[in-house]
């Protein structure tokens, strides 16, 4: 605020509003017939318009910044290709159906091909199981066959050379089994002798 | 529907804008070259960083893409784009706050050249325009976020005091309070560093 003796208080936003050119042609009016009066007015309205020229001299140039030559047509096509720049209710459902089918046919995708990894993992275990049992059943088999014509030819031979082989087995089943009750009674005989 | 850029040269930016929420992408393609070198050298000039004035110009044009159909006819786009890239630059000072505190003291070296029109005048008088223009850069840039934006938008952007209210949101009184203001603060520095013909 700026006073003089003759006149008014002056303010310096007036000045500055003057010299942006944003009085109204009232205030314009006004301020310049104050202007004729008021002499530290003067001398600040000529201070502040050099002021302002050289801060617009300077500020309207470009500062120097180096903006690349595809710079718009890069903006563009980021700006385009941003989900978020999608200005319709009617384009954000087209892009929810496109996600929609796009997240099915990658689920189908990676289905398939789990799947192809899976039988193809199990198949191979399998094989790989039924090698082991077929290699063991085979083993088995043949030990079998082997112990069955061993068995056949042993006791084919035993009964074709004695022709009491029956008789004699029935004796040798009975003896074995006598045998066997004998020594239990002893030991049963032994105990009780040992307690009393 | 694609025309030839040279089409749109003619084209208005209501027009740019009706034609690109259509989807055409060479309007706003156009729209982006229009309006390229103001607004880096605006966002410039209140970040001062270069690889951050970009970056930031570049997504304010997204931003603007993506709010176009927001864009009402009756104001100004000039002005719309200008208050997109004004919240924009503002939130980044306010994001990089403490980061730009400490390096305001370095900011001095990572300047760039000032293109100077050297129409008939002498090297000494060359380099002391540009030794001036330097000053002045630096004076605006130590300036408060607050009045540095407006002066940037009143001097570098040529915007009236009703479009800087549009752009800021502030009231009419407090722009020109600020501007008053910040004028007189940029005054004092001069006359505290010397120079005393500003």
């Amino acid at each position: 605020m700026f006073m003089d003796n003759d006149n008014p208080p002056c303010q310096g936003e007036q000045i500055a509003a003057y010299l942006d050119g944003e009085l109204d042609a009232c205030a314009g009016g006004f301020f310049e017939q104050h202007l004729l009066e008021c002499r530290l007015c003067n001398t600040e309205l000529n201070m502040q318009r050099l002021f302002m020229r050289e801060l617009d001299a300077t500020l309207r140039l470009d500062p120097g910044l180096s903006v690349p030559s595809n710079f718009a047509q890069i903006v563009a096509a980021r700006a385009q290709s941003d989900m978020s720049g999608l200005r319709h209710g009617s384009e954000h459902k087209r892009a929810l159906r496109f996600c929609l089918i796009l997240s099915l046919a990658s689920f189908a995708l990676l289905g398939a091909a789990a799947s192809k990894a899976v039988f193809f993992t199990g198949r191979t275990m399998a094989s790989q199981i039924f090698g082991i049992f077929g290699v063991l059943w085979t083993t088995l088999y043949d030990a079998a066959v082997g112990l069955t014509v061993i068995s056949r030819v042993i006791s084919g031979g035993f009964i074709r050379e004695s022709p009491f082989a029956g008789l004699t087995a029935l004796l040798l089943a009975l003896g074995v089994v006598l045998l066997s009750l004998l020594i239990s009674s002893y030991h049963r005989h032994h105990e009780m002798r040992l307690s009393e | 529907m694609i025309a030839s850029p040279t089409l749109w040269k003619d084209a208005t930016d209501r027009d740019l804008v009706a034609t690109a929420t259509t989807g055409v992408e060479d309007s706003f393609e156009e729209l982006v070259r229009r309006y390229q070198r103001p607004i880096s050298a605006y966002v410039y000039r209140m970040v001062g960083d270069y690889e951050a004035a970009l970056d930031l110009t570049q997504e304010i044009f997204i931003k603007v893409y993506g709010s176009l159909a927001r864009y009402r006819s009756e104001f100004k786009f000039s002005t719309w784009i200008y208050k997109i890239a004004h919240n924009s630059a503002v939130d980044h000072l306010r994001r990089n706050a403490g980061r730009e505190r400490s390096l305001s003291s370095g900011i001095e070296g990572d300047q760039y050249e000032l293109p100077i029109e050297s129409g008939g005048l002498s090297p000494e008088q060359e380099s002391e325009r540009k030794e001036r223009r330097l000053e002045i850069e630096g004076v605006v840039r130590s300036l408060p976020n607050a009045y540095r934006e407006l002066i940037v938008l009143r001097h570098s952007q040529d915007l009236t005091y009703e479009e800087i209210v549009e752009v800021t949101g502030l009231p009419l009184g407090t722009v020109k309070n600020r501007l008053f203001r910040a004028r007189e603060m940029m005054r004092q520095q001069f006359l505290g560093r010397g120079i005393t013909s500003v």
